[in-house]
């Protein structure tokens, strides 16, 4: 059984290596949004006037930079060299032998400079900014991933940083708070609303109107308004196109399904969109249940909320009847988000993607039940995704395959959930 | 005032032209719907109507207020919590309008709350209560035709075209095709925004603001005001000497704010005493003869 998995672990690091198509490659995606930015009915650009000519210059130079092969080959140089792309694409022996059913492989972007994938867009983000001129670059974070991945790009490329979060997030998430800081970031706590993502994005965008003229509004989610639900999708998308070739070297064939957690709905958009042609592969995204659907203390917003605008975007939306919108919870700060991006919205009417939900406590088991399997530590978001997957590979043939986006490593959890966890996880920790 | 028996026209527009043609620039205050109250919000419009606005601008109160600065997204919040409902904003303009008060009247409303309450039902209870127009702080030229085209519809079927203005905001970072698309279909007034930020009160009329009233000018004939920023009676009148009328906001609720929290039982008389004042003051640096407003 060992030298099997050795065998296996050889294969993935290989096929990680191989083909200069595999490389980080980059090829942009073929999904145009239209002018105004709608994805379906989805999108647009809900916002003040005063960052709608900004909007526009992104929009024009990211048309432009996008095909410009020295963009390409920078993007290239950064995400192979400084960020560690490919990530590999790992066969869980362990979990899988568990579930008893398919086989279920991660896409470790856990593994990323950084640890997740908010690396991707951040770099990205950062080279369009240079390249506008823009001195200074502002980004909303909630777990604090994406914080520190664009704190990690400012400081790489020597550009002025501020992040906006939430107070409710700076709390339960210090250690990220700590690396922004200490990569020379200034983070501003956001205590309006409900202290969440929300907010800090609320913040960001009144920052942006403000110093529009010298700075970059780096959105780390595939929301907000158009150009950026498709930016961010076009530098996550590389998970995907990797993560297809590997599966196509190390399996001979595409997976059965492709499953990976959404707030905003970044890493899940990216696993997906090269997999949208290939109709027999299932796109689940899975959504924050918090407490239940039932509850109403939940960031479900496919599966429990109803379309409202919200950060520029038509979306599908936490909000009561006169349009407020309503708290959100989930154990994961990354997933409190009242929205979802407008191209998840329109792959859930166009029934391309299924969204679901998984709870607090279903993903805290499946973020102890990894850990104790696989020696990997998952984000408490990841960890949604891996618990629909164990919950549906239970059911699937053995030679069926599912690839989960592991979209971030745990670290920043952890004193978290010792925190706020019954003494069973404490027990197990000491 | 005058009564118009013409309803084809904006109303605004009628209203703000005739004071020009008096000497007087217009006033145009801000103040929440629902904050700290819907009876306070009655009273604080009539209260500004009876100092010199010439037309208020009523917010109505949304949970996550992106284009607005610290004072008025706290007062948003609090009215939320006061159980505020975007129907009372309509049941608090019926009440003014049934005491005789006939001055224009715009809503500032946030997109999503137009769109949860159903669109065609928030613009015929506009044209129920007589609202003049609308202020969409996060609706572009780029979606506009989203409210344009079924206001011009519901008007139109009540036989009422033009009675409500969608108003054309413009900003320092418009260039000029961008103003002109923006400007193309507007009516009621220009909302001028006098800098790039949010709401709030700042020490200086931003410098910018002079060049784009001036780009707008050059464009339309619809009366120009200019807003965010203005605080006191000198920039008041600063902005007045610039464009056709003038909005505060701010500074009004945060008047209301001082005299609510700090007045205890009081606090609401106090605040509509020292709401009313204070539109005085810059209604009088609106006027040629100063005297003209304190004799209203």
């Amino acid at each position: 059984m060992n030298s099997g998995r050795e065998a296996e672990v050889r294969a993935t690091a290989t096929g990680a290596v191989r083909g200069p198509e595999m490389g980080a490659g980059f090829a942009w995606g073929n999904s145009e949004p239209t002018e105004t930015g709608r994805f379906g009915e989805y999108g647009g650009m809900f916002v003040p006037e005063t960052v709608i000519p900004a909007l526009h210059e992104l929009i024009e130079a990211f048309g432009r930079l996008k095909d410009d092969p020295s963009f390409v080959a920078e993007l290239d140089h950064y995400l192979t060299t400084y960020c560690g792309r490919p990530t590999p694409l790992y066969f869980a022996e362990r979990l899988t032998a568990e579930c008893g059913g398919a086989r279920i492989y991660l896409k470790r972007e856990d593994l990323n400079h950084t640890g997740a994938h908010k690396i991707n867009n951040a770099i990205g983000q950062m080279l369009i900014a240079r390249r506008l001129g823009k001195s200074r670059v502002i980004a909303e974070t909630g777990a604090g991933q994406h914080g520190v991945a664009v704190a990690t790009a400012a400081a790489l490329f020597g550009i002025e940083c501020c992040i906006y979060m939430g107070a409710e997030d700076i709390k339960r998430q210090s250690l990220n708070v700590y690396r922004m800081k200490l990569l020379g970031a200034e983070v501003r706590s956001v205590s309006s609303g409900t202290s969440t993502l929300k907010d800090a994005m609320n913040e960001a965008i009144r920052d942006w109107v403000t110093n529009v003229r010298n700075t970059h509004y780096a959105v780390g989610s595939a929301a907000g308004p158009h150009p950026y639900p498709l930016i961010v999708r076009e530098f996550q998308s590389v998970i995907g196109r990797e993560a297809r070739q590997q599966i196509l070297d190390q399996e001979k064939r595409l997976p059965d399904a492709v499953v990976a957690c959404v707030g905003g709905g970044s890493n899940a958009i990216g696993a997906f969109h090269a997999f949208i042609p290939d109709k027999d592969v299932q796109l689940i995204g899975v959504e924050a249940g918090g407490l239940g659907l039932a509850t109403n203390k939940h960031a479900a917003s496919i599966s429990g909320g109803t379309k409202g605008i919200l950060h520029g975007s038509f979306q599908y939306l936490l909000c009561d009847e006169d349009g407020q919108i309503t708290g959100t919870h989930s154990i994961a700060a990354g997933l409190d988000y009242p929205g979802v991006g407008p191209e998840h919205c329109m792959l859930h009417d166009t029934g391309r993607a299924k969204y679901v939900a998984v709870t607090d406590d279903e993903a805290v088991s499946a973020f102890r039940t990894l850990s104790r399997l696989e020696g990997i530590i998952p984000a408490l978001e990841s960890s949604h995704a891996v618990s629909y997957a164990v919950k549906m590979a239970q059911s699937m043939p053995k030679e069926s395959i599912v690839i989960v986006n592991l979209s971030g490593r745990g670290d920043k959890d952890v004193q978290d959930i010792i925190r706020s966890q019954d003494s069973k996880i404490g027990e197990m920790t000491v | 005032m005058k009564t118009r028996l013409q309803l084809t026209r904006s109303r605004i527009e009628e209203h703000i032209r005739a004071g020009l043609q008096n000497g007087e620039k217009a006033l145009i205050t801000f103040v929440t719907a629902g904050y700290p109250s819907v009876d306070f919000t009655v009273e604080v419009i009539k209260r500004m109507f009876d100092a010199g606005s010439d037309v208020v601008e009523l917010g109505v109160p949304f949970s996550d207020p992106l284009a607005d600065g610290p004072v008025i997204q706290n007062a948003n919040t609090q009215a939320i919590l006061s159980g505020m409902k975007t129907r009372d904003v309509f049941e608090a303009v019926s009440r003014v309008r049934s005491e005789g008060y006939s001055n224009p009247l715009v809503l500032l409303v946030y997109i999503n709350t137009l769109y949860r309450y159903g669109i065609d039902r928030f613009l015929e209870d506009c044209l129920r209560v007589g609202i003049d127009g609308l202020v969409v702080p996060d609706l572009p030229v780029e979606e506009r035709h989203l409210i344009q085209d079924p206001l011009e519809r519901i008007t139109s079927a009540a036989k009422r075209p033009g009675a409500i203005s969608l108003i054309p905001m413009v900003s320092p970072t418009c260039d000029d095709r961008r103003v002109e698309a923006i400007l193309k279909g507007g009516s009621g007034f220009v909302y001028c925004v006098s800098t790039t930020g949010v709401t709030g009160v700042r020490a200086e009329l931003p410098a910018e603001v002079t060049d784009l009233v001036g780009r707008v000018r050059a464009r339309t004939d619809i009366p120009v005001a200019v807003g965010f920023g203005v605080g006191d009676p000198l920039t008041a009148a600063k902005a007045g000497a610039l464009a056709d009328a003038v909005i505060v906001g701010s500074v009004i609720v945060s008047t209301i704010s001082d005299k609510v929290c700090k007045g205890g039982n009081g606090g609401e008389r106090e605040a509509l005493e020292a709401v009313g004042a204070l539109v005085s003051s810059l209604k009088a640096q609106l006027v040629a003869r100063p005297d003209v407003a304190h004799s209203k």
